[in-house]
């Protein structure tokens, strides 16, 4: 027996290729089914990568440079250790050979122009200088030198003051220009010129560009560069930052770990999408199959045949699937994307959204799903008894019940037919159970991603971060000193009309004062080259502050003396990340030292104790409504006894409100008043050279959270639709995995029908039968969708909250009703359009119609 | 010379309230060239015996021997290919392949197996059962009992030991269904065929040339 060939490829080539002409129905239906899964999961993933590109490009344009991680003051030899360390992708030179008016004067080597800094540019003319006597400048900083319309090869004159303090003037050739998006209060654009410059001045400053490793941290990069280079001294810092990758997965959905469980979510749906039709569709020849296996099919010349088809059908629901995928992706998707995020910004220069990788990991998935799916069904086929299938029809269970059922009294007549409703859909147990499931976890993964797109949402970000109403003062330590002591900067009259204002439902003051450092002050020796002058600031902090802070010191173990600050005799050196390691280790050394501190003139001096140093930019660090502060600024917390203690005139740095909310268009327009009032008394008439007026200082401004909101009104919209599609693509795969299944599963039935209405059952009795069938299906995908739902969102919100403090919960109720909805009406719309269609054949036929 | 031996076969279904006896100790032995008739009343056992005497199904306990082959020690697979060479089968509801013409069935079991087809032979079965103009007709074109010969044909192709037809007449009008039997018998001393055939018809049953009764699962007369 085991000798004998067995040697049957063209017949089983035949029977596949005239079963796959035979039935074209079912492979409309599954070539469809896998063109939708695959285009829906190239279009997912392509519109993700494009909200990630955006917000990724948003934030370098925004940043001026593509680094995380910075060193300042670098040498030759850390630029060379930091190179060999394995978790560095790149490091490169910028070095600052002196500065101009409106820009600083840079010289980049090769990596950190080509890597660091051109991608945070658009519309880049020209090349990087390469001859000494060349430059290449930002379209903003040729426009402060008057040259409107800049050309290549034009000569442009700069003035620029070395590191020394000399002024000099040259004539540069123009070999460049670009345009850049950094915000004029975070910084100076910045002017590149050749390596061969270097030599026309003697001392310059090195600053290495750093990019890390993706999945390295702030802190963790910090930690891991200040272990593995030596400083050349104390003051010298790394100032790490967060990947760009890692804090946009973190924005967007808060985290690496969350995003991979929302894509093999969505996966899976996918999966069993095409699964559930490939399942149905086979079972509708399982009378063909279990006569070939009657007549001496082996179950693997049955295999061969379904692969066979199923092959075919896979390759052309792919190709069609990746070729439409891949049209949205190129030239769909970026137009949304640009205009939504990027308008002002560049738009999508320098950006790829389109990745061949997603659509060859779209089509190989859809592929390998097709696969099992058909080697599962055709192994349960080939595994049934060849008598069984053959019979499969006769041995339907419906014939029992429904000669019983039809004829059916008026009393329970509606019951019954619930029942016969409730018999249909759950007597073949398998389907029932993974249509079921597909489709409620299409809407369940698709109402997550509304409550995490929406919590992590910018309004959410905007409404955390800012209260209604912030009136500051312009006034710095850096600029108070031209002004006498008494002076106040936020006046007390202006103060109580604000707080004279109705409807106000929430105010906080932040209170302080200026003053000197006076005496020896080796205890703030480690900040002294931070400093920009021995003015500071203090800030007054209340009951609710010391409290927050004391928290926090002790859930971060960190050395810092609150009581002593509490006692009225402690001060602490508040920074934003200004302090290198090695300088924090030396402001611990010096807790409990004194400082010694005067007013504006010198009128009065305190000593005060030194209770520690806190970096404002640790994460989770207590909400603290501050005045001005940067690196160069020193900023003191006391409390309030501390305060009166250091005899300083005291200062209303800030009032923030929070109003009613139906309140907020009156008051503002009352606050603009007041404080358009107030400032009049301090406008000057000096101003630039380019006529600009100066603001000044003694003047207050207003800044509204609803203006906030309005200046990010494109960026949140774009948010809203970009979410609203994604969600809406999801629903709609659990809805077509739905569709898809009653459709193929109905056609399968159309004989039930026949003899059903042979047998006495009016076609009117029909269609509520049907609907019937629909409305269960939508209960009980609903009530899954709710009771499986409500646990996921509630883990997820746990987890998210944790790592996003602006996370803000919104119970989907919106979502679940219109998806409990759409899916009632289309649960019970698509079996009466199948019902329609089929009563066009006369009863005759149709009741023939599976015997041929 | 025998054929087909089923020595004390037993067929039970078990559900969880009792257990049904389909077949309880039924042997027969059926010789080669005959014409064998099972008969018996509806749910008698008649079906159950042609399955497992074909390979089909599984007996619960009791062998069968296929040309001094016995079925049950093979494995799923060899059952499958020995049923394809030495088992023809014709149903009640004929079972053609529907997406296959009249030849494309006839010759199938020959294309299973993979082997060259006899020409001659298959000209000769089809020109005996009267299907010549027929052979590029699709299944649904042809009346019940063009149908029926299709069947007899493809169980023919294989030169198999034995034809086992459940009820052939079951779906034809009584001429055409003579036609049928008439065809069979035809065909069972043409191609020295040994053909077991299951009716409830007392006229067909009478044509043959041995009628075993089955009843309660029992052979009541042989």
């Amino acid at each position: 027996m085991r000798n004998v060939k067995n040697n049957n490829k063209e017949i089983i080539k035949k029977l596949a290729d005239k079963s796959f002409k035979l039935n074209k129905t079912r492979n409309y239906i599954l070539i469809g089914t896998i063109v939708f899964t695959i285009t829906t999961i190239i279009c997912i993933f392509s519109l993700t990568i494009g909200r990630l590109e955006a917000n990724r490009l948003l934030y370098v344009r925004n940043a001026g440079t593509t680094a995380y991680t910075t060193l300042e003051r670098a040498t030759q030899e850390q630029y060379q250790a930091i190179k060999q360390l394995p978790y560095i992708k790149q490091v490169g030179k910028s070095i600052k050979i002196a500065g101009a008016k409106n820009f600083d004067c840079i010289v980049l080597d090769h990596t950190a122009w080509e890597d660091m800094q051109k991608p945070a540019y658009t519309d880049i003319h020209g090349d990087y200088p390469i001859k000494t006597d060349e430059t290449m400048l930002s379209v903003r900083s040729l426009e402060d030198l008057g040259i409107l319309d800049p050309a290549i090869g034009m000569t442009v004159s700069i003035q620029m003051q070395d590191l020394n303090g000399s002024v000099i003037t040259k004539e540069f050739t123009l070999s460049g220009f670009y345009t850049e998006y950094v915000d004029d209060m975070i910084g100076l654009p910045s002017g590149y010129f050749s390596w061969g410059a270097l030599n026309d001045f003697q001392d310059v400053e090195m600053t290495l560009l750093i990019k890390q490793n993706d999945t390295i941290s702030r802190e963790r990069i910090e930690e891991m560069l200040y272990q593995d280079v030596a400083m050349i001294d104390d003051t010298q810092r790394f100032i790490g930052g967060n990947t760009i990758t890692q804090e946009q997965i973190y924005k967007l959905v808060g985290g690496y770990d969350i995003a991979a469980v929302l894509v093999v979510l969505i996966l899976c749906v996918a999966f069993l999408l095409i699964y559930n039709i490939l399942r149905i569709s086979s079972s509708k020849d399982i009378r063909q199959y279990g006569l070939l296996k009657v007549l001496g099919a082996t179950k693997k010349q049955l295999k061969q045949i379904l692969v066979r088809q199923a092959i075919k059908i896979a390759v052309i629901g792919c190709g069609i699937g990746a070729f439409l995928g891949s049209i949205v992706s190129i030239f769909i998707i970026p137009g949304i994307i640009a205009k939504m995020y990027l308008n002002g910004y560049g738009g999508l220069e320098n950006c790829k959204i389109f990745s061949p990788f997603i659509v060859i990991f779209a089509v190989v998935f859809g592929l390998i799903i097709v696969y099992i799916g058909v080697i599962s069904v055709a192994g349960k086929i080939a595994g049934l008894a060849p008598i069984r299938t053959i019979n499969a029809f006769e041995e339907n269970k419906w014939y029992r019940y429904s000669n019983r059922k039809l004829t059916l009294g008026k009393k329970r007549y509606s019951f019954r037919l619930l029942n016969m409703a409730w018999r249909n859909i759950t007597k073949r147990k398998t389907q029932f159970f993974i249509i079921v499931t597909s489709v409620t976890m299409g809407m369940i993964v698709s109402i997550t991603s509304v409550v995490i797109l929406r919590g992590t949402n910018t309004v959410n970000e905007i409404e955390y971060e800012n209260p209604d109403f912030q009136i500051m003062t312009n006034m710095t330590a850096n600029t108070v000193s031209a002004y006498q002591e008494e002076s106040t900067f936020f006046g007390l009259e202006l103060k109580n009309q604000i707080c004279e204002i109705s409807d106000i439902e929430h105010l906080s003051i932040t209170a302080g004062g200026y003053g000197m450092l006076r005496g020896q002050e080796d205890t703030l020796d480690f900040y002294s080259d931070n400093k920009g002058s021995d003015s500071f600031v203090v800030q007054i902090l209340n009951e609710q502050n010391e409290e927050n802070l004391e928290q926090f010191i002790k859930a971060n173990t960190l050395q810092v003396d609150i009581d002593k600050v509490r006692e009225g005799s402690g001060i602490i050196l508040l920074h934003y990340h200004a302090l290198s390691k090695i300088q924090e280790d030396k402001a611990i050394q010096n807790i409990g030292q004194p400082i010694t501190i005067s007013n504006m003139d010198g009128g009065t001096t305190t000593e005060m104790t030194f209770s520690g140093v806190m970096d404002f930019t640790l994460p989770d660090f207590p909400d603290l409504k501050t005045t001005w502060n940067s690196s160069n600024i020193v900023y003191f917390l006391v409390s309030e006894k501390g305060f009166d203690k250091m005899r300083l005139t005291k200062q209303i740095f800030r009032m923030d409100l929070d109003v009613a909310c139906e309140s907020e268009p009156l008051i503002k327009q009352t606050l603009e008043h007041l404080i358009a009032q107030y400032n009049k008394k301090y406008v000057r008439d000096t101003q630039t050279s380019l006529g600009i007026a100066v603001n000044d200082l003694r003047t207050v401004f207003l800044t509204s959270k609803s203006d906030i909101l309005e200046s990010k009104k494109s960026s949140i919209e774009a948010n809203a639709v970009v979410m609203g599609s994604f969600s809406c693509i999801l629903i709609f795969m659990g809805i077509v995995n739905y569709i898809s299944a009653m459709i193929t599963g109905l056609t399968i039935r159309k004989k039930e029908f026949a003899v059903m209405e042979s047998m006495g059952l009016t076609k009117k009795q029909l269609r509520q039968m049907l609907i019937m069938e629909g409305c269960l299906y939508s209960f009980v995908i609903s009530l899954q969708t709710i009771f499986w739902g409500n646990i996921v969102w509630y883990m997820f919100v746990k987890i998210i909250k944790n790592r996003i403090n602006y996370f803000t919960f919104h119970y989907p109720t919106i979502p679940i009703i219109i998806s409990a909805a759409l899916l009632l009406i289309i649960c019970t719309m698509i079996p009466l359009i199948i019902e329609r269609r089929s009563h066009k054949d006369n009863l005759t036929d149709r009741l023939k119609l599976y015997t041929d | 010379m025998k054929v087909i031996e089923a020595i004390h076969l037993k067929k039970e279904y078990r559900t969880k309230c009792n257990t049904v006896k389909a077949l309880d100790d039924v042997s027969i032995t059926i010789q080669e060239g005959e014409f064998v008739a099972i008969v018996g009343s509806s749910g008698s056992g008649k079906t159950t015996l042609l399955n497992i005497l074909g390979g089909l199904d599984q007996p619960t306990s009791g062998e069968v021997l296929v040309r001094g082959k016995k079925l049950n020690t093979f494995s799923e697979e060899e059952r499958t290919i020995f049923r394809r060479r030495n088992i023809g089968f014709v149903f009640q509801n004929y079972n053609l392949v529907p997406i296959l013409n009249v030849f494309e069935n006839v010759v199938l079991p020959l294309h299973l197996d993979g082997r060259l087809i006899d020409k001659k032979f298959i000209d000769k079965i089809i020109e005996s059962l009267g299907l010549q103009s027929k052979l590029d007709h699709m299944p649904n074109m042809l009346s019940g009992g063009q149908q029926q010969r299709v069947a007899i044909a493809r169980a023919l192709s294989t030169k198999p030991a034995v034809i086992l037809a459940d009820e052939p007449t079951g779906n034809l009008d009584s001429q055409t269904g003579m036609e049928v039997i008439g065809l069979l018998k035809t065909s069972a001393s043409l191609f020295h065929q040994t053909i077991v055939i299951i009716t409830h018809n007392e006229e067909i049953a009478q044509m043959t040339d041995r009628i075993i009764c089955i009843e309660d699962g029992r052979v009541i007369g042989a």
